[in-house]
């Protein structure tokens, strides 16, 4: 995704990126009247259109139009398609999750997939390419999640199957597979790579709140509560720290959890949030796994939550 | 000579890894092949504790059934499944895997290793200033790692091997993933237990000063 932005016309971009339409664009101003209010961003002026929307433009060349958009003191938002929204700031233009996209993709790193490959048909007589995006759980909530998700953000609802126990989804679409795929959601197996260049702030506890659900634990010690996040992949696991980082909590150094056997090593990562900075957890990143709710509940840090995304939901 | 095929990925039912297996199993298996050893290796999500589950079988025609047990055991307790491969190999590496103590020497051992990680932990800058605003007492958690070898009817051993850094958590997790096994006919009876740490690589990572508490998380750095 990443690779596409300041390349062409936002119209081509656009085409590239999702190839079904193209987003409304004016070209020309055409007459159309414009509201009083001008925001500058940078290099950029935003217009509120007197026929609905808005206009963005850049030394006085129109370079967008768009239905909707968010305004904040800081920035603009436009939403293109498929989650992800144009933001406008002083810094600059960049494409950048919407919420639902980046828990999305929080909760695919941690217990989901994004596959391809071939497969021959013998009916057919030739190769055929299968794209699947998957994730599996035993809780019937956080299948509901996915399933919320996917359709919140590629309008596909995804098909089940599993038994009793282990519940697991997917939705096969190219489309879908190339999306998250460009982003680097999955990058194998069990490796995963976090999108931080496209999230903000919001999106950053999104994806935390996705990627917690599935490989987060908040268990009973002794003496209190601990909050791990777990995983094999050191590498990914040090973007999420790093994420958490970039939201100001302090989490620990990455350790080892060692299963030694004669033969060899298998090592599983962690980290894990100080105490002190459990509250904060709670109120700002959250879960949607029934058993950390529960376990948040007893730690008596209830965060009730206002906003639609990025913490626990009463 | 050994080989680790692939048997699994994640997404894949029981049943499929059965049929993956039998496969991998009818090529791989040579006149030479002494001994396969399978395992699953996870995580219980609710209880916080990683565990690794090996069945070891000279019998080809049972690695199938035993993958497909393990991925079905591992997957009904709500687990991340981490894991599930085998290896062929040309001697008989169970021999090795003996661990033969009973739970309460192992358990003196972990009183004994706890005692000595206290008084590593009090050597700490902010333990001392702990103590010297008041706490009273110091408290531990490190990983451990708790096996236990199994005797088994249908295979040549079983090795459980649970991982939490509370001693009980750690063995009542392994005492009933011990019962789940012999229920499904898996091994007959506990011939032992065993405690791995290893100390000397242990580093505290994080302080909590709590009442008359003050709490000491060791964990092993990454490397």
């Amino acid at each position: 995704m990443g690779t596409k932005m300041g390349s062409g016309r936002l119209r081509d971009q656009y085409g590239e990126r999702f190839n079904q339409g193209q987003p409304t664009w004016s070209g020309e101003k055409g007459g159309e009247c414009l509201l009083g209010g001008v925001k500058q961003f940078g290099g950029h002026e935003v217009r509120e259109l007197s026929t609905g929307g808005y206009e963005l433009s850049k030394g006085g060349v129109v370079v967008g139009s768009f239905r909707s958009g968010r305004i904040d003191p800081d920035r603009v938002v436009f939403p293109l398609s498929h989650g992800t929204w144009l933001e406008v700031s002083d810094r600059g233009t960049r494409e950048i999750l919407s919420p639902e996209k980046a828990m999305l993709g929080g909760l695919i790193a941690s217990d989901g997939g994004n596959h391809f490959y071939y497969r021959f048909d013998k009916r057919l007589g030739y190769r055929v390419s299968y794209y699947t995006t998957r994730f599996a759980s035993e809780d019937i909530e956080l299948m509901e999640l996915f399933d919320g998700l996917s359709e919140a953000v590629y309008d596909k609802t995804p098909r089940h199957y599993g038994k009793e126990g282990m519940r697991k989804g997917y939705i096969s679409s190219k489309e879908v597979f190339y999306d998250l795929n460009d982003l680097g959601v999955k990058t194998g197996p069990d490796e995963f790579h976090i999108p931080r260049e496209h999230l903000d702030s919001t999106g950053k506890r999104a994806y935390l709140a996705g990627f917690f659900s599935g490989d987060g634990n908040i268990s009973k010690s002794t003496n209190g509560f601990e909050i791990r996040v777990y995983s094999e992949h050191k590498e990914g696991l040090e973007e999420v720290r790093q994420t958490f980082l970039d939201l100001g909590f302090h989490p620990s150094e990455i350790r080892e959890s060692i299963r030694q056997r004669e033969s060899r090593v298998e090592i599983i990562h962690n980290f894990s949030i100080p105490v002190k900075e459990h509250r904060r957890f709670a109120a700002e990143i959250g879960s949607h796994r029934p058993s950390h709710i529960g376990r948040l509940k007893k730690m008596g840090e209830l965060w009730v939550c206002n906003e639609p995304l990025g913490g626990i939901w009463v | 000579m050994m080989s680790s095929p692939e048997i699994w990925e994640r997404f894949d039912t029981p049943r499929k890894v059965r049929v993956k297996t039998k496969k991998c199993i009818e090529e791989r298996w040579k006149d030479t092949t002494k001994e396969c050893e399978i395992w699953v290796s996870g995580r219980d999500r609710e209880e916080d504790v990683s565990f690794d589950i090996r069945i070891y079988t000279n019998d080809p025609k049972k690695v199938p059934g035993f993958a497909e047990q393990l991925l079905d055991l591992a997957e009904a307790s709500g687990t991340k499944v981490y894991d599930l491969s085998l290896e062929l190999r040309e001697s008989q590496v169970s021999d090795e895997e003996a661990h033969k103590k009973d739970i309460v020497t192992v358990e003196r051992t972990y009183d004994e290793q706890q005692t000595l990680l206290v008084n590593r932990a009090k050597a700490d800058e902010r333990v001392r200033q702990a103590l010297a605003e008041g706490a009273k007492n110091v408290v531990v958690f490190a990983d451990i790692n708790l096996l236990c070898e199994m005797d088994s009817e249908v295979a040549r051993k079983v090795i459980g091997e649970a991982i939490a850094d509370d001693f009980e958590t750690t063995v009542n997790w392994l005492v009933k993933m011990i019962e789940r096994i012999k229920n499904r006919g898996l091994a007959t009876k506990v011939i032992g237990y065993e405690l791995w740490r290893n100390l000397d690589r242990l580093e505290i990572y994080e302080v909590d000063a709590d009442g008359d508490d003050v709490c000491v998380w060791l964990g092993y750095p990454a490397k």
